[in-house]
């Protein structure tokens, strides 16, 4: 089964777990779980924002097909229009992410600005 | 315009010279990376010192194969703007696997993905479905690239068909059993390197040729053509194929191939960069295929392009030739030949990492097999693997292979995806719903392809197929979600959410692996 030594940690209790963190000179235990949520949900908009935009892009194309073939001038046409469009949105939304959205993943941001609650525990 | 008479066909002494050159540099590459490779680390990860420019280029690489180089815009000359879902879907996979996957899989994982998904479930016989999984997608797009190359060397060469199989099985056996991650990484920047200068040089050509007025291609596209090439045709004409193919983008964000290069960066920090150029550089890359599909339509016509090949998979060397005579057709054919090469190479690394790190290592010895006994097992699945993928490409000579594209990409979006996933995000995951998804992508996948047209059709010539869906990837992909759900809630156990805490955890900080 799974590595005893690390669910004993969770069920031996928080403090136990966080001063064993501590130790190791990793961000406590609450400000990590904290910010990997946050994470997730950054994550998962990102991705539905980027995938939604994706299938929208197809269900257009294959229901208005005559609609995406018009040219909005000579030569360019709705569809491409779209093509051009939805690349240039992921390039956003992935700037977004790594320039704005990442520095809560960083271990190094967390331990500066997490807080030192308990000044009794081992020091790494 | 479109002048018919076209060099390719006959073999050519440049596109000789061009071939030699380029094996010349990826041997010598191969021969110092050899000398770099002393342990598993080097072997499959290349001792974690990829930087992330070197990564974005490798990753490119691997993901722009020929079926993105040749095929994509081989397409869109044929049929026109209808073959961007080629490229949107591929910019899309790649985002997701950013925002999603990279950080989570670096962080858990060691060489491969089927270490995270053994990690957060605790089973190590999970590994052994985990890596036939994977070693099934790496043989369907390495049977993929050796046939479509051996093709190649037998248009380029006149070379027969079954000694351009071997020949090519022989330089990526030397490739990946010397060099291991190392010299396949170098030889992707490399051919990654070529490949958009290429690219850059035809659009800057091309342009050149229509007086700088890029639009004044598509508007010559549709006066000879007809106004459809503009818009949706048979891929995203049909509401049903088009999001079958929109969910091909979650297949292109499970690669296993593609997994396996954010164990060769540093840390999540240096993933998370390269993953951004690569995104970049892809998309725009895809936007130049978009054109140089035009190019080709206007300039050398479909005409001409089917009768070399009819899958059009030859227009861009011919594009080449229009723009540059038969000295700039070698280069460009030289430069296709290098990235089946270096994506072969790629995807053999993955499988044998499959194999000996996942299967023997981690399943069968439980993680106490010593570091020589290791690489000796890496480097016999190597053997394997490539071995497999001579035998099978000889055998399938002729085939269409279009097939094996869907099957491959349908496969990584239906088992892979899915379990990736579930085991990164939810807490409830099992070890009987992760097989159970991937058990289930594999058998849906084969059984839909099999009844699509691209089998019933165009391989078993009957008249109809008993489902009318190229892509089965919108019926695969929601099935695996679902069986994984029902059968995780089914076999649920306490520990299971517990451990999820701690995986959580690492997810953002590390396990501590070198």
């Amino acid at each position: 089964m799974a590595d005893a030594a690390a669910l004993r940690g969770p069920a031996a209790g928080p403090a136990m777990h966080q001063s064993m963190a501590r130790r190791a000179g990793e961000p406590p235990r609450e400000v990590v779980l904290g910010l990997a949520r946050a994470r997730q949900r950054i994550s998962l908009l990102l991705t539905v924002l980027v995938s939604g935009f994706g299938i929208l892009f197809a269900l257009t194309t294959g229901f208005a097909p005559a609609a995406m073939r018009l040219q909005l001038v000579p030569g360019l046409s709705w569809m491409m229009v779209s093509f051009f469009a939805l690349v240039a949105f992921i390039f956003v939304m992935v700037c977004i992410y790594v320039f704005w959205a990442a520095r809560y993943y960083d271990a190094d941001w967390m331990l500066s600005h997490s807080n030192e609650a308990d000044s009794g525990e081992g020091g790494a | 315009m479109n002048d018919a008479a076209t060099t390719l066909g006959h073999p050519s002494p440049f596109a000789m010279g061009f071939f030699a050159v380029f094996v010349v540099i990826s041997l010598t590459i191969t021969f110092v990376a050899a000398r770099r490779t002393h342990s598993t680390h080097d072997y499959f990860a290349a001792g974690g010192r990829i930087t992330a420019w070197q990564n974005a280029l490798a990753l490119l690489g691997d993901f722009v194969a020929a079926s993105g180089f040749l095929g994509g815009a081989g397409y869109i000359s044929l049929f026109g703007v209808d073959g961007v879902a080629f490229s949107i879907y591929s910019v899309i996979g790649f985002s997701i696997l950013l925002f999603l996957l990279a950080e989570p899989l670096r962080n858990l994982g060691k060489y491969t993905f089927t270490d995270v998904i053994a990690h957060r479930t605790g089973s190590n016989g999970i590994r052994v479905a985990s890596a036939a999984t994977a070693v099934s997608v790496v043989l369907m797009f390495l049977l993929m690239q050796m046939i479509g190359s051996a093709s190649l060397l037998h248009l380029l060469f006149g070379m027969q068909y079954e000694v351009s199989v071997v020949v090519i099985g022989v330089i990526m056996l030397v490739y990946v059993l010397l060099g291991g991650m190392i010299a396949a990484t170098w030889i992707q920047i490399v051919k990654a390197i070529l490949m958009l200068g290429t690219v850059l040089l035809m659009m800057g050509l091309g342009l050149y040729h229509f007086h700088g007025d890029l639009w004044s291609a598509f508007r010559t596209a549709a006066a000879v053509n007809g106004e459809a090439v503009l818009g949706p045709r048979q891929m995203m004409g049909d509401p049903v194929q088009a999001v079958s193919i929109a969910f091909s983008m979650f297949g292109l964000a499970s690669l296993p191939h593609v997994l396996m290069r954010f164990y060769t960066v540093r840390d999540v920090r240096v993933a998370r960069r390269s993953m951004l150029i690569t995104v970049v550089v892809l998309g725009c890359f895809q936007c130049c295929a978009l054109v140089l599909g035009i190019f080709a339509m206007v300039l050398v016509g479909g005409d001409t392009i089917r009768a070399i090949d009819r899958g059009g998979n030859m227009a861009v060397p011919l594009l080449a030739e229009r723009l540059g005579g038969e000295f700039f057709l070698a280069f460009v054919a030289a430069v296709a030949f290098a990235t089946i090469l270096a994506v072969v190479s790629g995807l053999v690394v993955a499988g044998s990492a499959a194999l000996s790190h996942d299967v023997w290592t981690g399943a069968f010895r439980r993680g106490k097999a010593s570091p020589r006994e290791q690489m000796i097992v890496a480097r016999v699945a190597t053997v394997i693997l490539c071995i497999a993928a001579v035998v099978l490409g000889i055998l399938f000579k002729g085939q269409n292979i279009g097939w094996l594209t869907t099957l491959g990409s349908g496969l990584a979006a239906s088992a892979i995806f899915p379990t990736l996933i579930l085991a990164i995000y939810w807490p409830k995951l099992t070890t009987a719903g992760a097989a159970a998804a991937m058990l289930t992508g594999l058998v849906a996948n084969i059984v839909l392809i099999y009844l699509s047209p691209l089998v019933q059709v165009d391989v078993l010539h009957h008249v109809a197929a008993v489902i009318n869906l190229k892509n089965p990837a919108i019926i695969c992909v929601p099935l695996s979600f679902l069986v994984a759900y029902l059968v995780s809630l089914a076999t649920l156990r306490k520990e299971t959410t517990q451990w999820y805490a701690e995986v959580q955890r690492q997810m953002v900080i590390g396990r501590g692996q070198a």
